[in-house]
């Protein structure tokens, strides 16, 4: 690396002043507005007057409501399905990109990628449609060929709806993990895979021991953006179903929202925010840790 | 120098011509309230191109604002489908205006907290103005005893909506008037192919709200709902609850299997599309009807009320029905400011404003003048306007519960109820737990 050294304490005090702006920023909207969460969460407030310390009351209450466990349910079920659907599929994709033979592979990556840039609830919107159980594109399917028995109430059957709202969130962002993956796959040197051709690693052999070690770091990246970003989904939702029917395929995001702005209970709806922060923290350490420990290319 | 002063002189008086005549109309016109002076700002989700309710509000707004020049409105507006969340996040960050619209749910927070003051003491005031409400318009908006806002609507929460015409072409006789009849009725559409009842309730309130609450009243009474909000010892839990529950879950095998994956507007296509042969939903839809549905469609579309239920104490004119929606004033608003927010709600709440709404489309919560002419209301809304008036109302279940278990597990709980996920008894413990813990 072609770097210059910071000799004098001029130009130390200047890295540091533009080091501090981002770190202001970053503290003001973000580390100010949690430590406010968390203090909130110890408080009973209904948004009028001042609130009132109450320890950990409003997480012992929550701890106990059935509900918040089922919504906590369906978040890491979503989290866990839509990350492996997602980054599971990218990964596949990427890996056919591969393929010297594959053509038109600029459009192939448009095409995928193209729903990545639709605001999620209008992704919601469409996929309701198509689910639609009287006029849906899918049952409408079905029925065209012969398959009325596999047609079904997709939203509205609390046994599958969870299942039913995680193809519209993994449709709308395998296209951004290909993009990350296939960029990484962009850097690794082309003689790697010459080399490897020769030696007759090709096809399936030459993703598993070639392509994913190289680009192990991106993919990491990946799977933890992923779980991270399934954890606060939202918009999907409200579009879809509005968390229904009853709590089934509502999520911690949604739960949080209305308690805090439907019920005007803000010290519990802090309370739920911080839980959200445990569990996206907890996931994200763990896909670290388990990820970190296995380094493959080595 | 002599054409100038002519010219000069024409002019004044050209202009005193014009302003004169306008001055003695604004003093004959507004009367007394011409002199009117303030400001203040009003928070509020009427839509200044929309129908309904929104176009009665503007249509005496205007008519205000050109009869009172000096006195200023700040109009902030949002839609009414995030108005609720607006508010609450208003009413945190402390930013409340002078007036706002707010349901009962809302009233214990904001009267316990001192942002509003008592709206009775002021209307009292002005004796011409209480007798201008219609009996029962205050209910919505009483909390402790004290009427806290002013009402400007007086809406059924339920009503039934059918097709005449595929009534006729199954050999249904009419309207249901008891449970069983209306369950033999949507067993002969069933058959016919037709979906019984539309349902679409994606976004939860639609099935208890506009449908379960005034059900339920056929076998509760208005005593024993507010033995019930007030903690004086009814539960959710009680057989009579539980049996309307039961016998609402069973009455859901009639409606579209997709109930709970649509919405309201979705459910009125599959009237439009004559898929099915009725609905139940809040008297909004009369308007929603007359302005949207196919010109065939519509004049085979009649109304009645929800049937009685053989052997329950209820009959079939108990509705939930009331004014859900409430102007509420500031406690900080006085002076010449709060003399104009109460003038400016007394012409959006009452006078001529009770007229328009009829024709708009919805009833108001003050009294329509004798003159006003019937006969030019749309069929549809006349023959709903009779049976209004038939109607013993009572309180709207979300309107006056804490909204945990108002718009919380009640909406929530009765979409698995319908969905068949959750029993009766399950529903009925569970909204009483919440209920328990709300207090």
């Amino acid at each position: 690396m072609n770097t210059r050294e910071i000799r004098t304490k001029k130009q130390k005090i200047f890295i540091y002043i533009l080091v501090l702006i981002p770190f202001i920023a970053f503290v003001s909207v973000m580390i100010g507005p949690l430590a406010n969460s968390v203090y909130y969460s110890l408080t009973k407030w209904k948004g009028v007057g001042l609130p009132k310390f109450i320890g950990f009351a409003n997480y012992i209450k929550l701890f106990k409501t059935a509900d918040f466990w089922l919504v906590v349910g369906n978040t890491l079920y979503l989290t866990l399905v839509c990350t492996l659907g997602q980054v599971g599929i990218a990964l596949v994709i990427c890996f056919l990109m591969t393929i010297r033979r594959l053509r038109f592979k600029t459009f192939h990556r448009a095409v995928i990628f193209f729903p990545v840039v639709m605001a999620p609830i209008v992704v919601g919107y469409v996929w309701r449609f198509i689910y639609n159980g009287d006029n849906g594109l899918l049952n409408a399917f079905l029925r065209a060929t012969g398959q009325s028995r596999l047609m079904k109430n997709w939203l509205g059957d609390p046994s599958i709806v969870l299942r039913s709202v995680s193809v519209p969130v993994i449709w709308q962002y395998i296209g951004l993990y290909m993009v990350i993956m296939l960029s990484a796959v962009a850097a690794i040197p082309e003689e790697i895979f010459e080399s490897a051709e020769l030696d007759g690693c090709t096809g399936f052999k030459k993703s598993i021991y070639i392509t994913l070690p190289m680009i192990w770091d991106s993919f990491k990246i990946c799977i933890i953006l992923c779980a991270s970003g399934t954890m606060k989904i939202y918009d999907h939702l409200v579009a879809l179903t509005n968390g229904g029917p009853g709590r089934s395929s509502e999520s911690m995001a949604m739960y949080c929202y209305e308690y805090t702005f439907r019920y005007g209970n803000f010290g519990m709806g802090a309370a739920i925010a911080v839980a959200i922060l445990v569990f996206a923290f907890a996931i994200a350490g763990t896909l670290q840790f388990v990820m970190t420990r296995r380094k493959i290319y080595e | 120098m002599n054409k100038k002063m002519i010219s000069g002189i024409l002019t004044a008086t050209l202009i005193a011509g014009v302003i004169a005549p306008a001055a003695v109309a604004s003093e004959t016109e507004g009367g007394a309230t011409s002199d009117l002076k303030g400001e203040f700002s009003l928070f509020h989700f009427m839509e200044e191109d929309g129908g309904g309710t929104s176009k009665a509000f503007w249509n005496a707004a205007n008519k205000f604002m050109e009869e009172n020049p000096n006195v200023k409105i700040d109009f902030e507006f949002t839609d009414s489908d995030n108005y609720q969340e607006k508010l609450t996040t208003k009413m945190a960050g402390n930013e409340l205006g002078d007036v706002w619209l707010t349901k009962g749910d809302m009233l214990p927070t904001f009267a316990d907290g001192g942002l509003i003051q008592p709206a009775d003491k002021l209307i009292d005031q002005d004796q011409g103005w209480r007798d201008s409400y219609i009996d029962g318009a205050f209910t919505d908006c009483t909390f402790d005893g004290t009427e806290w806002g002013v009402p400007f609507q007086m809406q059924a929460n339920c009503i039934g909506i059918y097709n005449k015409d595929i009534f006729d072409e199954v050999g249904i006789d009419g309207w249901p008037e008891t449970f069983t009849e209306l369950e033999e009725d949507c067993k002969k559409l069933k058959d016919a192919g037709y979906i019984p009842i539309a349902m679409g309730n994606k976004d939860q309130w639609l099935a208890e709200s506009a449908v379960f609450n005034t059900f339920a009243y056929r076998y509760i009474d208005q005593d024993w709902f507010d033995s019930l909000s007030q903690g004086k010892g009814a539960k959710f839990t009680d057989d009579q609850f539980v049996k309307a529950l039961t016998d609402f879950q069973s009455l859901a095998q009639y409606f579209n299997e997709d109930m709970n994956a649509i919405n309201q507007d979705e459910m009125f296509s599959l009237y439009y599309n004559k898929k099915a042969a009725m609905f139940f939903d809040g008297a909004w839809s009369i308007g929603t009807m007359i302005q949207n549905a196919p010109a065939d469609v519509l004049s085979a579309t009649h109304c009645g009320l929800m049937p009685a239920v053989e052997g329950e104490p209820g009959t079939k004119e108990d509705t939930a029905s009331g004014a859900g929606w409430n102007y509420v004033i500031s406690s900080n608003l006085e002076g010449d400011d709060l003399a104009a927010a109460l003038a400016f709600l007394k012409a959006v709440t009452t006078g001529d404003y009770a007229g328009d709404a009829l024709n708009q489309g919805f009833i108001s919560s003050g009294k329509v003048a004798d003159d006003f002419d019937m006969s030019s209301l749309q069929p549809l809304f006349a023959e709903y306007y009779n049976l209004a008036k038939t109607m013993k109302n009572h309180t709207i279940f979300d309107c006056a519960l804490p909204a945990e278990i108002g718009s919380g597990a009640l909406y929530a709980d009765t979409q698995q109820l319908i969905a068949g996920t959750m029993t009766p008894e399950q529903m009925a413990e569970d909204c009483q737990n919440v209920l328990d813990e709300s207090r």
